[in-house]
């Protein structure tokens, strides 16, 4: 773990690379229209009252430079984009963290992301009617990283995101590829997004959006009328991947009596698919969808296996479970003003459910392990959007689930999000708090965006965690996370 | 992706505002003037391709004269309207972020509706979801404050040229801006309409022979003056004048944008399911529609 020093240290050389950036930018920054030199200005007034200056266009010449639309326009617009950021961010609080078993576990503080990444997005309409779309990223571990150095993973990653060709006529559109497919009104926390898979690593993502991974489907969407049509086909189902030991969400492996349960990936002993169908309709001031799917649970769930002997004696492994059920849902937003109001519901048919089964030893005795039994879950998120002021929004959600024929509470989460746009919104701030219903975790992020120009932006966010020590993220308790994320876009 | 709850229909049917395709009569009568000026509006969005540069900075003054005190932040914006509805008073409109690359491709739908019972309507199609989400960008005829438009200092509420009903509108004098004749009119929110402006109080410089609104100038309850249009480049447009340069000041923040209309194509034909929330998501279909509609202009 680095010493606190070096998060420091870190920090202030990336202030500095970015007041060099700064610098960099004033010079090269590409002159698209002309301005009439009027950067260099000393100004030989104060702004109190302008409103007595004459007023001569300064945008006069945006009508003689045709540069700004030849580039971006339809002959020939570049269908590449770039995204080139470095993320430092680390842990800063050291305490200790009282554990289930009534013991207590010391957290130090250091780094735990340094990280180098570069998105890359293409989308080429190729031909009237023709879409080609790909995205990519690449991720390179530095000193610091949690993933730097890592036994278990290289110091480097890549993968494509997007990858899909898509055929649109007028009423039908065909696209073939790595996609997602995003169901539910409720943003961020809808009980109807479960089609995609998602790659939680650590706290640094926070918005759903940025941990999204797409999957193989064909999809066709009908328009009409009276309402849209869009079906899908998910011809290799995936889920999420499993945990990276060693990342903040997930420290160490989970252990049974002692005993360390080694998360394997599923073995795919059949050929697996999903499909699903949604209609939809805008209203005026509102839009109704509803739709079925046949899916798989996701992500997956784990029971013992019995000990392996090509193992450790100490391990054991864990059986992936792949259970399939049905979906049926509703969702629906109504816009007043000011205000939008989502609903979505999920009756889900044949979830599987944590159940404990006494695990049989081949040397005798037995063990409690977790086991799953089948049931029906109701689930439904509800929120509202309201837009303070031009430029602040606050949104509030909540999404509760209950497995039907238990008698057990609901579970669920609530999310509240703020944002303030400033300066033309070269400056945004926001705060995002989400919470179980039953407070056992509670998150809070605040997060502040500075654009410095078209290309380049600064994000820094501040995450906190309050988390009970029951629940199986309670390593997290009290923590406090710092963050800075430089970005160039080209 | 807040950056973009915006709509740029209201800017679009301000520019159109300052057109006029009617003989000057030198009506005393402000509320006239203002219903030709609005009456033009209609007919300039209609069945429209316009392509915009959207150019924001921080101004002072230099030499006496207000320029740009940082470079300025340039969007380039592609936009098709249609008028549709009873009488076509409803508008449909959609604009496209081409530049910065950054933004490429948001893009965002907006139904205006003249039925004042009914709210105007708006989605954005936000790319990190893959999702058209409807906004709750509020309603000009209602309570809600004036949304930005793409981070510039123009806003919804400057759109509202219409909804006269809701001002008391005087003709103060006759003078001159920028070298030509206009009424200078004033027009003051009633009670309802108040609650929802942040000008309390808006002086508009009309050009008495085309119906141009020159200039404007939009003053707070203190009776400041917060905001300034500023309009150039007057010229006549398939047979109405409009200006094609129009520079919002906020005196307050000391900000301004310009909106620089750099190509009008008016007459266009755009299939009314261009205008639906499908375009903003259908990147193969609304590329398709738009190559036919640029064929139609180039």
């Amino acid at each position: 773990m680095p010493r606190p020093w070096t998060l420091a240290s870190a920090v202030l050389l990336l202030g500095a690379s970015l007041i060099s950036m700064t610098g960099v930018h004033a010079q090269d920054f590409p002159d698209t229209i002309n301005l009439d030199d009027s950067f260099e200005a000393v100004f030989d007034d104060p702004l109190d009252d302008p409103s007595d200056a004459p007023f001569t266009d300064p945008f006069a010449a945006a009508f003689d430079d045709k540069n700004l639309f030849d580039n971006a326009g339809s002959s020939a617009p570049s269908h590449f984009r770039f995204r080139l950021s470095h993320q430092l961010s680390g842990h800063l609080n050291r305490h200790s963290t009282p554990t289930p078993l009534g013991t207590r576990e010391q957290r130090t503080r250091g780094i735990e992301n340094q990280r180098l990444g570069m998105n890359i997005r293409y989308q080429n309409p190729f031909a009237s009617g023709w879409l080609l779309q790909g995205s990519a990223q690449i991720r390179a571990w530095l000193p610091g990283d949690y993933e730097y150095n890592n036994p278990e993973r290289d110091d480097a990653e890549w993968r494509i995101n997007e990858l899909y060709v898509q055929r649109s006529g007028a009423r039908d559109s065909f696209s073939f590829g790595r996609q997602t497919i995003v169901w539910g009104e409720t943003l961020g926390n809808s009980v109807l997004d479960v089609i995609n898979t998602t790659e939680y690593r650590d706290l640094s993502i926070i918005d759903i959006e940025d941990a999204r991974l797409n999957q193989w489907l064909l999809v066709w969407d009908r328009f009409g009328d009276n309402g849209n049509w869009s079906s899908f086909i998910n011809l290799y189902p995936e889920f999420d991947p499993t945990p990276i030991t060693g990342s903040p969400l997930f420290p160490r492996a989970p252990s049974v009596g002692g005993q360390t349960l080694r998360l394997g990936y599923h073995h795919r002993e059949s050929s697996l698919f999903e499909v699903g169908t949604r209609w939809n309709r805008s209203f005026s001031g509102s839009d109704v969808a509803v739709m079925a799917a046949r899916l798989y649970e996701n992500p997956l769930r784990y029971t013992l296996a019995l000990p392996d002997p090509t193992l450790p004696a100490l391990a054991f492994a864990a059986q992936s479970t792949i259970n399939d059920y049905t979906l049926l849902g509703l969702s629906a937003n109504r816009a007043m003003g000011r205000l939008l109001l989502t609903l979505d519901v999920a009756f889900s048919q044949g979830v599987l459910i944590d159940s404990v089964n006494n695990l049989e030893l081949p040397g005798g005795g037995s063990i409690p392990a977790p086991a799953f039994e089948r049931r029906n879950r109701l689930g439904v998120s509800a929120g509202l959007e309201y837009g303070i002021s031009p430029t602040q929004q606050i949104s509030v959600s909540a999404s509760a689930q209950q497995d039907r024929g238990l008698d057990q509470d609901a579970r669920g989460n609530f999310l509240l999000r703020y944002s303030n746009n400033l300066r033309n919104d070269d400056l945004v701030l926001s705060a995002t708090l989400q919470s179980q219903l039953d407070g056992e975790a509670v998150l809070m992020f605040l997060g502040a965006d500075y654009r410095l120009n078209d290309d380049w932006e600064i994000n820094g966010q501040l995450v906190l965690t309050r988390i009970g020590t029951q629940s199986p993220l309670y390593f997290l308790d009290e923590d406090v996370r710092a963050g800075v994320t430089v970005v160039w876009n080209f | 992706m807040q950056l973009f709850k915006r709509r740029l229909l209201g800017v679009l049917l301000l520019s159109t505002a300052l057109i006029s395709g009617v003989s000057a009569q030198s009506p005393a009568d402000g509320r006239a003037i203002l219903e030709r000026v609005e009456d033009n509006q209609r007919a300039i969005a209609d069945a429209a391709f316009n392509r915009i540069q959207l150019s924001s900075c921080r101004f002072g003054l230099q030499n006496s004269q207000i320029t740009c005190a940082e470079r300025a932040r340039v969007k380039a914006l592609e936009s098709v309207s249609i008028n549709t509805g009873a009488n076509n008073r409803d508008t449909r409109s959609i604009s496209i972020v081409l530049e910065p690359a950054a933004e490429r491709g948001i893009s965002m739908l907006s139904y205006t509706y003249d039925d004042a019972s009914q709210d105007n309507e708006t989605w954005l199609y936000l790319s990190a979801l893959g999702q058209v989400k409807r906004i709750a960008s509020g309603n000009s005829d209602d309570e809600s404050e004036p949304a930005s438009l793409f981070g510039s200092e123009f806003t919804t509420e400057d759109q509202d040229t219409g909804k006269l009903e809701d001002y008391t509108i005087n003709v103060l004098r006759e003078g001159t801006e920028s070298g030509r004749e206009v009424w200078l009119i004033e027009t003051i929110p009633n009670e309802k309409r108040s609650r929802s402006t942040r000008y309390a109080r808006t002086v508009q410089y009309v050009d008495k022979e085309r119906f141009v609104v020159l200039r404007a100038d939009m003053y707070d309850r203190t009776g400041r003056e917060i905001k300034r249009l500023m309009a150039s480049r007057v010229e006549q447009v398939n047979g109405n004048w409009m200006a094609r340069s129009l520079t919002m000041m906020n005196l307050v923040a000391n900000r301004l944008s310009n909106m620089a209309i750099l190509e009008i194509n008016s007459d266009v034909e755009i299939p009314e399911n261009f205008l639906t929330p499908r375009t903003l998501t259908d990147v193969a279909f609304r590329e398709a529609e738009l190559q036919r509609i640029r064929e139609q202009v180039e």
